[in-house]
């Protein structure tokens, strides 16, 4: 990547990725003039002031509920979107990118660095394009090389992610869901990105699909040093691919740790009610699951200087409703935004078995 | 022995499509005990959609029951054969939404957009109960309460567009159970909603079917819904029960060889650094081929062409209860479990 101005990153030195107030808000329509036009009546925060840091070589684990903004973070960071305002620095080779500030030539370029990969296994890849193509496509549109060394690359893709090479020719409905997504992670990785982008890429599979997906995202991370970037609502996962987890409320991230310290030391009630939703696939474990009745059913009403989550919080007090708490440091490498933090004890992931028979009363 | 509430024998659905023949269902059985959670688990396209579609007799015109039986028993009385019965004749209409009743993952499939939850939960109690005007709105606003609805005297007022995903789900649930059924079938009815409001939904199913002794019948391919919310668990693949018993007996001595591999290609917390998944080898055959044999032999790693390849195994009692579709399992290994724990 050229022809983007340097800028520092600090002393975060090996660092690929850094993210600073990254904000994205989108105009909110109304119908009006009976239907024939519509006017804006204010603005959605998809994502507002997101900072974070991915390291090279790490999976950073994103989660959240439907419509928190993990998506919107995901296509800004990749520039399929603009933002409203922040930063998005990518170290690649040594150069630093303003991402955020990229146009044209150079931000088709970025596409060599960084890769996404769907949800939708069906949706993602033109059904009639033979599976050949589809892979080849990125390598013809950034000059791979001649007609030869893009056949040879293609199938060393197909047999990287393990597919037989010969349905070089077949049409994508040829294939099932798990087949599909690592036709989907063939193409991904066709120009070697230092950063892929993973937004629910197995949320649509079979259990049994999901495994040999996840064995190969796992496999592909250790051979080539892939860093990623990877959401999923599914907890569980996170846990077998991610190094380190943050969990975004409503456009912002509530909270961020390692995994292991996060699952076992949640600070954030939001994060508190994630792990307490897990239902783990052992029928031991189910009696001592503890119902968080109160999430959804809060006293406070949302306000705009309040925390985001004070409508829903089992713990908020007044001050919730009137100042927004900041995210900040609260434990090794921890971060959280709760005004609660050292006065509230929160339940961590339970994983542990104990005997628990006759199942749940 | 009590009739049973739900005892499904043999069942064969078949789907006739242009290109041929889908045995959707082929040969299926299990057992629904009075007040019980049975979860129907495999993966996509094993048939489990189709199975609550032949029970409510709601199959896409292209479907077919041809063989096997339905015998459902409300009360305890001599059951009734749902497979027998015209699919919209009097009785099947008078069943259907009133002793059995079923909840979808997407409500919009069951709710109406341009009426208020209200009228629709009305609707369904004046229909089965011939309950008066009056009497259906406040059966509709106890049945919001029942099922956690905020504010349900002013909610019943409300149109679906105006509601939350996970409001939406209890609404359709409200007219699930407004006629008090005997049978209530939920599939996937989590699946489209976030954990958090999961969970919920689950506790509240798992609650009414405890206040109302319901037998539930709940569609899932989540092995952590399963294990949280049901008592007993039927598996199929590719249209037939491979295995169906207790659920503490199916996690933690899982006796077929695709149950056994389903459980251990789940992820699950408190791993070590370093394990992999186990996966299962291969694909889900294509549904319009006809298989002869056992559908796993092309994935089973125990598989044998000249043992499982001519006949279908059938399903036996390797205890009481615990049935298991496999040439290689005679017995129940005395040896340590087979589970899914590391
Ligand atoms: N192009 C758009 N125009 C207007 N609003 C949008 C657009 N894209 C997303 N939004 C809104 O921004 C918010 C965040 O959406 P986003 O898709 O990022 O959520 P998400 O966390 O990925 O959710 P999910 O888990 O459902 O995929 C939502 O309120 C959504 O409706
Ligand atoms: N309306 C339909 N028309 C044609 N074929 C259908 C129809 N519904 C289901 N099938 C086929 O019947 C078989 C069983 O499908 P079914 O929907 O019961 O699977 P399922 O176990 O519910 O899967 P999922 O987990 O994806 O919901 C599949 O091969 C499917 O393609
Ligand atoms: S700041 Fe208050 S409302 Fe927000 S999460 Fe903490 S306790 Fe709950
Ligand atoms: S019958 Fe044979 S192929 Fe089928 S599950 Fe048993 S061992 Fe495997
Ligand atoms: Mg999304
Ligand atoms: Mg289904």
């Amino acid at each position: 990547m050229t022809a983007a101005p340097a800028t520092s990153l600090g002393g975060e030195r090996d660092s690929l990725l850094v993210v600073r107030q990254l904000t994205k808000h989108f105009p909110l329509f109304q119908p009006w003039l009976l239907g024939l036009a519509r006017r804006q009546v204010g603005a959605i925060a998809a994502v507002e002031d997101v900072s974070f840091t991915v390291t090279r070589g790490e999976t950073l684990g994103l989660v959240g509920e439907s419509g928190c903004g993990k998506t919107t973070t995901a296509r800004l960071i990749l520039r399929a979107l603009k933002p409203t305002r922040g930063e998005i620095l990518f170290n690649s080779g040594g150069t630093v990118v303003r991402v955020d500030q990229l146009e044209g030539k150079a931000l088709r370029a970025l596409r060599r660095h960084a890769q996404l990969i769907f949800q939708d296994p069906y949706s993602s890849l033109n059904p009639r394009m033979p599976v050949g193509e589809i892979i080849a496509e990125p390598l013809r549109l950034h000059g791979y090389g001649t007609p030869a060394e893009i056949r040879e690359r293609v199938k060393t893709l197909m047999a990287m992610v393990g597919l037989d090479v010969r349905y070089l020719s077949r049409y994508p409905h040829a294939f099932s869901g798990g087949q599909r997504q690592r036709i989907g992670i063939a193409r991904a990785l066709a120009l070697s990105p230092e950063l892929i982008v993973c937004d629910e890429p197995v949320s649509a599979l079979d259990v049994s699909a999901q495994a040999q997906v996840l064995n190969l995202l796992k496999d592909l991370k250790a051979e080539l040093g892939l860093t990623s970037l990877f959401i999923s609502h599914n907890l569980a996962v996170i846990d077998y691919v991610a190094d380190r987890v943050a969990v975004m409320y409503a456009g912002r991230i509530v909270e961020m740790a390692s995994k292991r310290e996060l699952f076992e030391r949640p600070k954030h009630p939001y994060t508190e009610a994630l792990l307490a939703a897990v239902l783990q696939p052992d029928p031991k474990l189910r009696a001592d699951r503890q119902v968080l009745g109160n999430d959804g059913q809060g006293w406070l009403p949302s306000s705009n200087q309040g925390c985001p989550y004070a409508p829903r919080c089992r713990y908020a007090v007044d001050r919730c409703a009137v100042e927004r708490p900041e995210l900040r440091p609260v434990g090794p490498d921890h971060l959280a935004s709760c005004h609660r933090v050292d006065e509230i004890r929160l339940a961590p992931l339970l994983r542990r078995q104990r005997a628990a028979p006759g199942g749940r009363t | 022995m009590p009739e049973p509430l739900l005892r499904v024998e043999n069942l064969c659905t078949y789907i006739y499509l242009d290109e041929g023949v889908v045995r959707a269902v082929d040969g299926a059985s299990f057992t629904v005990q009075r007040g019980q959670t049975m979860a129907l688990v495999g993966e996509s396209g094993s048939g489990k959609s189709i199975v609550a579609q032949s029970i409510m007799r709601i199959l896409p015109d292209r479907a077919r029951i041809e063989a096997g039986r339905i015998l459902f028993s409300a009360n305890g009385d001599a059951p009734v054969d749902l497979a027998a019965l015209p699919a919209n004749g009097k009785t099947m209409r008078a069943i259907r939404g009133g002793a059995i009743s079923i909840v979808f993952q997407e409500p919009m499939t069951s709710l109406s957009p341009v009426h208020t939850i209200g009228d629709q939960i009305g609707e369904m109690a004046r229909l089965h109960r011939e309950a008066s005007r009056s009497a259906a709105r406040a059966l509709a606003v106890e049945t919001l309460k029942a099922v956690g609805f905020p504010d349900p005297d002013r909610k019943v007022n409300a149109y679906p567009f105006e509601l939350s995903g996970g409001l939406r789900q209890r609404a359709m649930i409200a007219m699930a159970i407004v006629c008090r059924p005997a049978l209530l079938i939920a599939d996937e009815p989590t699946s489209a909603l976030d954990v958090t409001i999961q969970a919920q939904i689950l506790d509240l199913l798992l609650k009414l079917q405890r206040e109302y002794g319901m037998g539930l019948l709940i569609i899932t391919h989540d092995p952590g819904v399963v294990a949280y919310a049901a008592d007993a668990v039927t598996v199929m693949y590719l249209g037939k029960v491979m295995e169906t018993g207790p659920v503490a007996t199916l996690f933690e001595n899982p006796q077929h060889p695709y149950l056994q591999a389903l459980l251990r290609s789940t992820p699950h917390f408190g791993r070590a650094d370093g394990e992999r998944l186990q996966t299962i080898a291969g694909t889900v055959p294509d549904p319009l081929v006809r298989i002869r044999g056992c559908p796993f032999l092309s994935r089973c790693p125990e598989g044998e062409p000249e043992l499982c390849g001519d006949a279908m195994p059938a399903l036996r009692a390797l205890a009481p209860g615990h049935e298991v579709a496999c040439y290689k399992r005679d017995s129940v290994p005395e040896s340590a479990p087979v589970g899914a724990r590391a």
